[in-house]
């Protein structure tokens, strides 16, 4: 049960990031949102390693330099986020962002057609995107 | 006023496309090193590239900043961030494995996001929850709770 909630409580503090950075996006802009969230995050990890893990950490200087475009790309998806966050709504922000990153992970993998998990992929996609449609598509009737 | 809606769920659809991306090169990351290094390194680029990024637009526009004072609590989004990797370690290694956890923060991040929308909370505008957005909310989280749920840990 304590798992359970820790779980959630991770959910909570992913929404609330998105949040703090879309208030600052408002008043600032996105750009200064998404740099400020990660030097923040960026100090507050280096006191969480220096405290608990040990610095110096090790740089490994065989892996590929791609593993690093990660952070690279973050910059980017915090601003758009922080950006879009107060025009579309926190729930919207959330489902759409849930939607396009489950499809995004699907073509990233492939699929494999002979296996179980095809059915539900497919299926849980159709639901998405029937979600999407009922999201983005509004009723005609207001004016 | 529609077709700017439009455009902007577009946008934040890609930004899901984007997080996903993130999430590849950050496993890798965090293969190489551990989660929390990982998390470290990706916050340094990360800052750096959002620095760049920002300067760059400001050159451009000198208005792209506006001057009005954002209250404290809005620096402070870089803090919840960087705790859920920690958290996340705690509970990926637990029963409830990377899928539940997966699961899970989709969850917590729904209900959060209905909460702040409900109230109007952190200056969002108050929203109603209707028939169809919550329909669409059930199908989007269900057809995403169905394919990480349905992949196990092979994830």
């Amino acid at each position: 049960m304590t798992m359970i909630l820790l779980g959630l409580l991770n959910g909570a503090l992913i929404a609330l990031a998105r949040t703090l950075n879309g208030m600052l996006s408002v008043k600032k802009n996105a750009f200064v949102a998404s740099t400020m969230n990660h030097f923040v995050g960026f100090a507050l990890l280096s006191v969480l390693i220096f405290l608990f893990f040990g610095f110096p950490t090790e740089l490994n200087l065989d892996a590929d330099f791609s593993i690093y475009l990660g952070g690279a790309i973050g910059a980017l998806y915090v601003a758009i986020n922080s950006f879009v966050f107060h025009k579309v709504g926190a729930v919207k922000a959330v489902l759409l962002i849930l939607s396009g990153q489950m499809i995004t992970s699907i073509l990233i993998d492939g699929v494999d057609t002979s296996s179980k998990l095809f059915l539900y992929q497919v299926t849980g996609l159709g639901m998405i995107i029937a979600g999407m449609y009922l999201s983005v598509a509004k009723p005609r009737k207001e004016t | 006023m529609e077709s700017n809606q439009l455009r902007f769920s577009i946008l934040t659809l890609g930004a899901g496309g984007l997080l996903a991306l993130m999430i590849f090169f950050n496993s890798q990351l965090a293969f190489t090193y551990s989660p929390i290094e990982a998390s470290w390194f990706a916050h340094g680029v990360g800052g750096f590239t959002a620095l760049i990024l920002m300067l760059f637009i400001q050159r451009k526009s000198n208005s792209a900043t506006s001057m009005e004072k954002a209250p404290f609590i809005a620096y402070l989004g870089g803090i919840p961030g960087a705790f859920t990797v920690l958290l996340a370690g705690y509970t990926v290694n637990s029963y409830l494995g990377l899928s539940g956890t997966l699961a899970l923060a989709i969850i917590g991040q729904i209900i959060f996001s209905l909460v702040s929308d409900g109230f109007g909370l952190f200056g969002l505008s108050k929203k109603k929850i209707g028939l169809r957005d919550f329909a669409s909310l059930l199908l989007i989280t269900g057809g995403s709770l169905l394919i990480i749920l349905a992949s196990g840990d092979t994830l």
